[in-house]
């Protein structure tokens, strides 16, 4: 798949932007942990109003979250806007593409189209008749 | 060691021969509850499983004992298991159950018996009463005059059974299923099928409830609602112990139901009828096999519809009218 | 070479190669043939169109040694083996008492099990090949009796009533693969071409019966451009019948389409065929699929009539 520089580095650099987003969380995950977890000191058990565990729920910076959004949507941008050829969803222009050749089916260029069947009719094959004009264009072929 | 005083309000498990008091911290009383195991010997794997069972000492190895944990660093529940359970339950359940899986595969091979091809007759039922339907869904793609012609000769044909496999037996009830030769086969294959889930479900069941029953295994890694604990810790009757944790029991069915993936990866794609019967089929071009009346369905009765249906029929929209202003405006 | 991409060059082709394409496909024989058996769907589906291939270039050898390996995987009496084997013997039956004996064995099969309808489709090509009309024209009805949903046989039906001349009973039978595949935008344009060809065979060439044959041809040819852009045998169908509805001696009041609006269509028609033809020729990228010989025609259109 060809893509263009241009979303190729748009790619990299949200990448680049959500990796650094991730890890801001993470870094303040963790000092948030530390930072109210209370001390175990005789007294914290005494007092039934002091939480024994820490509080995770601590909200994320704003910068942080502005960032992962910004992030994810631009890199969506990127991968959108990095060139793969669409496959034509109406009828009319897949097999007018099937017919002229730019649609390729497995890989190749399909003959007679996307109903061809309805006209080579494999199962009335007339093998003789076949048969008969090979020997022909090999006689012709010398 | 406990608290006391009018905070306390633990209960006991009777874990066998330990007593275990459930304490709850202080905490709990403001709606957030943590709950701790903590006894007065502290129990191990070791001395648990060895009293309960009567196992040989090198059957699970001694594990050093931890230190009770201190209030301030209790989060949820702790319990210590051993890592013989892992190599002695887990791994055991999950290999029988993936052999089953593949052993199953292949009696249901043996046992399948090649679809009857429909005679002529059935056939001609079939598939004359498809054309009804390709009549009426596709009747704006030829003109007029030939849909109220072939609309016409379907309706008279449909209504007098010219295509029923036997038209005597147009006004009597349906036929039981159970009479009929093709009924009894989709029967007989489907009860093979069933009895091939079954008898091995039934067997692993009892094998796992004798031999495994009352065993905490593992514990998931993230957090879980209450509803999952009668999924999760079928077997283990405490109500008290944390979702997160799962028996035995219930990993055989995690297994049963989550196993899918791997079959397909063992056994190839579509493994339930496996790529031979596929094949077969494919070199089978009439695809006659497939019954299109179920058993139980009364044809006459179908074809009757379908002739009121085609007979309703009033709204017709060639799609040849105006294509030239059609293509004209788009070029 | 592996299994996939060689059926892929079988697919490609059509079941009416040109007689070097099917030189190529056979000489493949050897390199299949000798591909160890994997037993996938795709081995047999180029096992079959080798068969065929091999048929039709006289390799009788190969031939035989593929039908071998294909009846010792799917045993002698699965329906499509047997045509198979019944399109070997065909081929390689020497004069026409040979070919009375296949017809007998095809009828003996059908016999036995009416359900078999590759092989009754066997024995309907045979008896075309043998002139007997008619009796072909029967066997094929019955066989549309017993399943009218099979388009191959509809579509192969009003083949045969073309060939006699019996354009009503053609145009019947097209209509009905219609039914079955209302976007088979080729049926349209073989619709179109009957109703011309119909619409000639009626002798005096200005009546109303024409103007309406030539009319309804023209309505199918631009329903089939509909269905496909940029459909080559679509286009040179429109400019043919615009190009005939134009003439001087088809009186206007029979016409329903003005006049203009044929106009407009015969020169919208032919800017496409200026266009495939040119894209054609000079080998762009958009215009490989293409069959040459329709490409060479609509050339020759194009240079007869302005």
């Amino acid at each position: 798949m060809a893509r263009s520089l241009p979303s190729k580095l748009l790619i990299a650099f949200s990448s680049l932007l959500l990796a650094h987003a991730c890890y801001s969380a993470h870094e303040h995950s963790l000092l948030s942990t530390t930072a109210t977890t209370p001390p175990t000191t005789p007294s914290s058990s005494s007092s039934p109003s002091t939480p024994g565990t820490p509080t995770t729920g601590s909200s994320l910076p704003l910068d942080i979250t502005l960032e992962t959004l910004i992030s994810v949507s631009l890199l969506l941008v990127g991968i959108i806007s990095s060139g793969w050829e669409l496959k034509p969803i109406s009828l009319r222009n897949y097999a007018g593409g099937v017919e002229s050749g730019r649609v390729l089916v497995d890989g190749q260029v399909k003959r007679g189209g996307l109903f061809g069947g309805l006209e080579e009719r494999p199962g009335f094959l007339d093998v003789r008749k076949q048969r008969k004009e090979f020997t022909e264009w090999m006689k012709v072929q010398g | 060691m406990c608290p006391s005083g009018p905070i306390f309000s633990g209960f006991e498990i009777v874990l066998d021969y330990y007593v275990l008091r459930v304490v709850q911290s202080p905490a709990s009383i403001y709606g957030q509850r943590h709950t701790k195991l903590h006894n007065d010997e502290p129990p191990n794997a070791y001395n648990l499983h060895r009293l309960r069972f009567n196992l040989p000492p090198f059957f699970l190895p001694r594990l050093p004992i931890l230190p009770p944990p201190t209030m301030a660093q209790v989060v949820g529940q702790q319990i210590l298991r051993d890592p013989a359970l892992f190599y002695w339950i887990l791994f055991p359940i999950t290999i029988v159950m993936i052999l089953t899986g593949v052993l199953r595969h292949y009696a249901t091979l043996l046992l399948q018996s090649a679809p009857k091809p429909l005679e002529a007759k059935a056939i001609r039922e079939q598939k004359n009463y498809l054309h009804g339907i390709n009549l009426r869904t596709n009747a704006n793609q030829i003109p007029l005059s030939s849909f109220t012609s072939r609309k016409n000769y379907l309706v008279q044909a449909f209504q007098a059974g010219n295509f029923l496999k036997d038209p005597d037996a147009k006004n009597k009830p349906p036929a039981n299923p159970m009479s009929d030769p093709n009924g009894m086969d989709a029967m007989m294959n489907m009860m093979k099928g069933n009895m091939m889930m079954i008898v091995p479900q039934t067997v692993i069941m009892g094998w796992i409830n004798a031999f495994f029953s009352g065993f905490v295994i593992m514990k998931l890694p993230f957090p879980l609602t209450i509803r999952f604990k009668s999924m999760l810790q079928s077997g283990v009757m405490t109500r008290d112990m944390d979702v997160r944790w799962v028996s035995s029991l219930s990993w055989y069915f995690l297994c049963l139901f989550g196993l899918r993936p791997v079959f397909t990866f063992i056994l190839g794609n579509d493994n339930a009828a496996d790529q031979t019967m596929a094949q077969v089929q494919q070199m089978n071009p009439q695809a006659n096999t497939q019954q299109l009346f179920g058993p139980g369905q009364d044809p006459a009765k179908m074809y009757l519809a379908e002739a009121e249906n085609l007979e309703v029929m009033v709204q017709h929209e060639f799609v040849l009218d105006g294509i030239e202003d059609r293509i004209l405006a788009r070029i | 070479m592996s299994v996939t991409s060689l059926l892929n060059r079988f697919k490609s082709a059509s079941a009416n190669p040109t007689p070097s394409e099917s030189l190529a496909l056979s000489q493949l024989a050897p390199s299949i043939l000798n591909l160890t058996i994997t037993d996938s769907p795709e081995q047999w589906a180029l096992y079959e169109s080798l068969l065929l291939s091999t048929l039709r270039t006289g390799d009788d050898t190969s031939a035989r040694l593929i039908l071998q390996r294909l009846s010792d995987r799917f045993g002698n009496d699965n329906a499509r083996i047997m045509a198979l084997q019944g399109i070997y013997d065909e081929a390689t039956a020497t004069n026409n008492a040979q070919l009375e004996e296949v017809l007998k064995n095809y009828g003996d099969v059908l016999k036995d099990d009416p359900t078999n309808i590759p092989v009754a489709k066997r024995r309907i090509t045979l008896l075309h090949h043998l002139s007997k009309k008619s009796e072909a024209i029967s066997a094929l009805a019955t066989l549309v009796d017993l399943n009218p949903t099979d388009a191959e046989s509809w579509s192969q039906l009003a083949q045969y009533y073309f060939e006699l001349s019996m354009y009503s009973q053609a145009i019947f039978s097209l209509e009905e693969v219609l039914l079955i595949l209302p976007n088979a935008y080729n049926i349209h344009a073989r619709l179109g071409e009957i109703n011309y060809v119909a619409a000639e065979a009626i002798g005096n060439s200005a009546g109303k019966e024409v103007v309406e044959k030539l009319e309804a041809s023209l309505k199918w040819y631009l329903r089939s451009v509909e269905l496909c852009d940029g459909y080559l045998r679509g286009y040179y169908g429109i400019k043919t019948v615009t190009a005939k509805l134009l003439e001087s001696k088809i009186s206007a009041s029979h016409r329903t389409i003005p006049e203009e609006k044929v106009n407009k269509l015969n020169s919208a028609a032919t800017v496409q065929l200026h266009d495939i033809v040119t894209g054609s020729e000079k080998g762009k990228k958009g215009f490989a699929g293409y069959d040459l010989a329709e490409v060479a025609a609509a050339k020759e259109l194009l240079e007869t009539t302005p």
